[in-house]
């Protein structure tokens, strides 16, 4: 998995295209986040496009992230918004989060809830 | 909450692309129950493709939600079991203990019932009441109570042996069976656990003593768990009246004997209704010049069936089944109503007792002295003529309520005297703090005086330690002339006995007073 800041003041997940994500997978993504936060809260992109499957290990996880301000998750065919939908849909969302088709739409959100 | 993306049309698929019917075909494996099916997504990630996707993670979560159903189910039979268990054991065990309780008896009795063998020996069952731990609940608490439980049950293990069945049956009564004994068997296990319970109980610093009565009965062919529970219990409680005998196998007769016992007591409450009761007065005598210082009142039972029945016979049955409040009562206002029909005979200085036994049980009446008050009362008679008699055993078991009972009727002028003096344990120094104005001194001290000289010395000892102590005494039983010598010579004043004169009926008394003639007079006719 690829986590690493981006200029604007974001944190870029990239997940592994034809993978399935997994708890420890996730877990592991969550802690180098979390290290880059530090005590903070960040805005996140996290890119989903190709993904093969995220299990119900890896949304608890997510559902339990502490380090994250606002979440817009992107892809771009079908299966991606199904998964996404999926990652997203929870019991508990750990900050205000948006699906979004495209990564320009995306990026404009994360600056307003930046800003916020 | 994810916004349309913008949707293409789903146009019709091309024929290479079975990808719908791969669809239908995971439809009906998952339809059949098969939930880990997984329909492959091809690399297009198109709009059938989210289907298949959505599809597959609806199985995975349906899934998931089984397991975790069924784990749940699993784990609560687990537990509902474990419980049940635990209760099933509860239900047969005794908490303080851990032995048995009745019911684990009554099975285990049953089992042995049903596995004897023809002509073989069966099941025995000896059945304990302990001796005196009442006292030691009273004397040491509830706690050390216990705790001389929890020993006695392990004594009882361990001296029943191996293959016997120990159980608590509630209270300070315990039942072991041995599911197949002789006679002799049972009597052994009697012997052994009465030896076993001989050895005193240590808790902590305090020592304690108990012994038992045994009841056993071994069962016959026909008789089921309840019969033979019956019968030993029946043997037990004959072995607890026996001084003597505390281990008793089963007879026949043992039932009759309570039945009758029962059957008495229901007659004996209809006793005081049906006017069966009766007094007879016994003279009591001043032993210089025989001259009639008073009477003690005695009841006697007259029987629609059975005839004239003494007291002994009917008494203890009174004050176990605590019909005895009624009787004394009854006795007591009779006496003082017959005290007073005696007034005009009775001599001037007013020196006549009326003596009445009250029992244990009347003290602990909190109503007593109201009573005793209201009955003076009534009749007119002055307190001090009246003297109560009660045992030195019933003294010596007293309480609280007894002592205040005791005081107040001291202060009502009612003269109290301890009844039986000389059986009892008592000390020496107790004497003086008694409640008491007179003892009585039983007729056991003086039944071998005139051919015991070292008998006839204890008495003066006794009667002086009674004179040092600030009290008059009274000598019972009064056989002969010698025994009355005796003690005129030793300085008592007051005896009472046959050699005076016999319980005799009031009118007698009145005889007696109008004659004013010394005691004993000359054998009458009856």
């Amino acid at each position: 998995m690829d986590v690493s800041m981006a200029p604007e003041g974001h944190v870029l997940l990239i997940l592994p295209p034809g993978e399935t994500v997994t708890g420890p997978m996730a877990a592991a993504a969550h802690d180098e986040v979390a290290r880059l936060a530090g005590s903070e809260k960040l805005p996140m992109l996290l890119v989903l496009t190709g993904v093969e499957a995220v299990t119900r290990h890896a949304r608890s996880v997510f559902s339990n992230a502490r380090s994250l301000a606002a979440v817009a998750v992107v892809g771009v065919t079908p299966v991606d918004r199904v998964i996404a939908n999926f990652l997203l849909g929870g019991a508990v969302q750990p900050c205000p989060t948006r699906y979004f088709s495209n990564e320009q739409d995306a990026l404009e959100w994360l600056q307003r809830k930046n800003v916020a | 909450m994810l916004p349309d993306a913008p949707s293409v049309p789903p146009a019709a698929l091309p024929p290479e692309d079975d990808r719908l019917s791969q669809v239908v075909e995971g439809i009906i494996r998952i339809a059949s129950g098969d939930l880990n099916t997984h329909i492959p997504v091809s690399k297009a990630r198109d709009q059938v493709d989210a289907v298949i996707t959505g599809i597959n993670l609806l199985a995975g979560e349906l899934n998931e939600v089984y397991a975790a159903f069924e784990e749940r189910v699993e784990s609560r039979t687990r537990e509902l079991r474990e419980a049940h268990l635990t209760m099933q054991k509860m239900a047969m065990t005794d908490p303080l203990t851990g032995i048995g309780n009745r019911s684990s008896l009554h099975e285990a009795l049953t089992a042995a019932v049903a596995a004897r063998k023809d002509g073989e020996p069966g099941p025995a069952v000896l059945l304990l009441d302990l001796d005196g731990f009442k006292d030691v609940n009273d004397s040491l608490g509830h706690d050390a109570g216990d705790l001389v439980l929890i020993e006695i049950a392990a004594r009882l293990v361990a001296a029943s042996g191996p293959g016997s069945v120990v159980a608590r049956l509630g209270g300070d009564e315990f039942a072991v069976l041995l599911p197949v004994s002789s006679v002799q068997q049972s009597r052994g296990a009697a012997m052994k656990i009465m030896d076993s319970l001989k050895r005193r109980i240590t808790l902590e610093d305090i020592d304690a003593w108990t012994g038992a009565s045994i009841g056993i009965h071994l069962a016959e062919p026909n008789e089921d768990a309840s019969a033979i529970m019956l019968r030993a219990d029946t043997a037990m409680y004959a072995a607890k009246e026996d001084v003597h005998r505390r281990i008793k196998v089963f007879e026949p007769v043992m039932l009759y004997r309570r039945q009758l016992r029962r059957r008495t007591a229901r007659e004996l409450r209809r006793a005081v209704p049906n006017g069966e009761l009766f007094l007879a007065y016994q003279p009591v005598v001043e032993l210089k010049s025989g001259r009639l210082q008073g009477v003690e009142a005695l009841v006697r039972w007259n029987h629609p069936s059975r005839g004239v029945v003494m007291p002994d016979d009917f008494i203890p049955l009174a004050e176990e089944t605590g019909l005895i409040v009624g009787i004394g009562r009854w006795v007591l206002g009779t006496a003082l109503q017959q005290l007073e029909q005696w007034r005009p005979l009775l001599p001037a200085d007013g020196k006549f007792l009326l003596r009445v036994n009250l029992a244990a049980s009347e003290l602990q009446n909190m109503d007593l002295v109201d009573f005793v008050r209201g009955s003076l009362r009534k009749t007119g008679s002055t307190p001090g003529e009246l003297v109560l008699e009660i045992t030195e055993g019933a003294l010596l078991s007293g309480g609280d309520v007894e002592t205040y009972s005791l005081r107040s009727l001291q202060a009502l002028g009612v003269g109290l005297e301890i009844d039986d003096f000389g059986t009892g344990y008592s000390s020496i120094s107790y004497l003086r703090r008694l409640p008491v104005d007179t003892v009585k001194v039983d007729r056991s001290l003086i039944s071998d005086m005139a051919d015991d000289d070292g008998q006839l010395q204890f008495v003066a000892a006794v009667h002086n330690m009674i004179r040092a102590a600030g009290m008059d005494a009274v000598f019972e039983g009064i056989e002969t002339a010698e025994q009355a010598r005796q003690l005129q010579d030793m300085g008592c004043c007051s005896g009472q006995g046959y050699y005076f004169s016999k319980p005799i009926s009031a009118a007698r008394i009145a005889g007696l007073l109008r004659e004013g003639q010394p005691l004993p007079q000359h054998p009458e006719p009856e």
